[in-house]
């Protein structure tokens, strides 16, 4: 049964070209935006990205994270996927992670569209019948025809776009961690292609998306988290989440 | 989640994408060349020849003589620094993958290691055509050239995952390393036979990179490598997987910290 769960989850990033002495007599604590800052051992500065975060994310789960520019969105979004180590406290993940946090991971400018198929599905963790398998997919998803044999330097930006959301999406995944922040398209782009990922998602057990769009979040997300300066404020409903989001911000 | 353990298993299980990743690196490089991949065996082919008809001279030896010598010993100091340089800043040059898909670290370390095989193989070729041209006695002890290239595997990998942490903490440490290999260069008997330092050579006995440069190009040049040699790269193989056991134990949950 896929499930991610955080039990005081710290993330301490250290800043080892910052000159800390400045800061402290400037005392400067960004409240709206950005991350706690705090001075560590070694008189180094370290940014607490997350603050004892517990979360409990189950199979079904279509959870947004909604918070204000360097809340901890994305920090939280990569120990999720596991890339981060948390600096205190235990993630437990139960299912294969496909993080979506930069689409054209891996693509390669020379390589053909084919090439890069087959070298971005072996970053995905397929096999290479897999990766066969989802030739045809890919093929009638892009509407790239011939384009596909010839280097992806040549394509649009709109043609890499779609060639890449094509081999993210060809596979369903268990879990899904979807970083709008990062590149993964924008508002417009996901309306193009939403039948794809609605087919995409619906296959997936468990979904958590980050988003500055209300309206993707309402369309994707059953329930959200608030999160403000690496700590939650609140989990619950959209409603009550953008509420409160919005009382933050004033 | 992956524990230091498992991003080593899982790593070194990858090998198969940890290689296709090598050769597509190497293909995709010369895509636009006619020549392609073959341009890095011609100049390093060049290089051979002008050193060898050079410092043949200056020796006083027969290009017959000197060639195969100089021509092993370049071929393999270049997999040897390849190594060394390519696996400092591997973690560096391999942030935004690190950062963003949950690659074992260890991958992208095979990765790059594989690479530097597949330069080396290129390179070979250079050496074939120098034993077509010249001749060289190859005898029972050549296949052992094989043996010294796995503990080259081997080291190349430990080396990579150790000092490519410590390089992605330590931002000076590549250049540090560049430096030394280069100074090192000079110092161990490439393009000059040990017998010339008469009673420095204490200069070449001491210095591990000459015993790891010896068990690839004694065994090409049909000579077997001595004990010690042997006793070095495996006292320094030891060394290092047990340094980098270690090292990467305590410290790898910090890696992603320091990219």
């Amino acid at each position: 049964m896929a499930h991610i769960r955080l039990r005081n989850v710290n993330v301490d990033i250290p800043v080892y070209d910052a000159r800390s002495r400045r800061l402290i007599s400037k005392e400067v604590l960004l409240q709206r935006i950005g991350g706690a800052m705090k001075v560590g051992r070694d008189s180094r500065v370290v940014v607490s990205a997350l603050h004892d975060i517990s979360l409990d994310i189950e199979k079904g789960d279509r959870l947004g994270l909604v918070g204000h520019n360097g809340a901890g969105k994305t920090t939280l979004l990569r120990v999720l996927s596991g890339i981060y180590p948390p600096t205190d406290g235990t993630v437990e993940a139960f299912g294969r992670v496909t993080p979506i946090f930069n689409i054209s991971l891996g693509m390669e400018m020379d390589a053909t569209g084919y090439e890069n198929i087959h070298m971005m599905g072996r970053l995905l963790g397929l096999t290479n019948d897999e990766i066969t398998a989802t030739v045809p997919d890919i093929e009638e998803f892009s509407e790239l025809g011939d384009y596909l044999t010839l280097p992806v330097r040549t394509y649009s930006s709109g043609m890499l776009m779609r060639l890449a959301f094509g081999i993210a999406t060809a596979r369903p995944a268990d879990i899904v961690l979807i970083d709008e922040a990062l590149g993964a398209g924008d508002a417009a782009f996901y309306e193009k292609t939403q039948e794809r990922l609605d087919r995409f998602l619906s296959q997936s057990s468990l979904l958590v998306l980050t988003t500055h769009s209300e309206r993707l979040m309402r369309k994707f997300c059953t329930r959200a988290v608030l999160l403000h300066n690496g700590k939650i404020e609140l989990m619950g409903d959209l409603d009550e989440v953008y509420a409160k989001y919005g009382e933050l911000l004033v | 989640m992956l524990s230091p353990m498992q991003d080593i298993s899982t790593g070194l299980q990858s090998w198969r994408l940890a290689l296709h990743w090598a050769w597509m690196d190497t293909k995709l490089k010369y895509r636009r060349s006619v020549i392609g991949p073959l341009w890095i065996t011609i100049s390093v082919g060049a290089t051979i020849l002008g050193m060898g008809v050079v410092f043949s001279t200056l020796w006083g030896m027969t290009l017959g003589d000197f060639l195969p010598y100089i021509c092993t010993g370049m071929i393999t100091w270049g997999l040897i620094t390849g190594l060394i340089n390519e696996g400092a800043v591997v973690f560096i040059n391999s942030e935004n993958l690190l950062t963003q898909i949950n690659l074992p670290a260890t991958t992208c370390v095979l990765r790059i290691v594989f690479r530097q095989f597949i330069i080396f193989l290129h390179n070979i070729l250079i050496f074939l055509l120098v034993v077509l041209v010249f001749g060289v006695d190859l005898s029972p002890a050549t296949p052992l050239a094989v043996l010294g290239l796995l503990f080259y595997l081997v080291a190349g990998v430990w080396f990579g995952i150790l000092f490519g942490m410590i390089c992605a903490r330590f931002r000076d440490v590549p250049q540090v390393l560049a430096n030394l290999v280069q100074l090192i260069f000079f110092i161990t008997p490439i393009f000059w036979k040990p017998e010339m330092l008469g009673g420095r050579v204490f200069i070449t006995t001491y210095n591990p990179l000459f015993h790891f440069l010896e068990v690839v190009r004694q065994p090409l040049l049909g000579h077997y490598p001595s004990a010690a040699n042997w006793e070095v790269v495996a006292a320094v193989t030891i060394l290092g997987i047990g340094t980098t056991w270690l090292f990467h134990r305590h410290f790898f949950k910090r890696l992603k910290y320091w990219l």
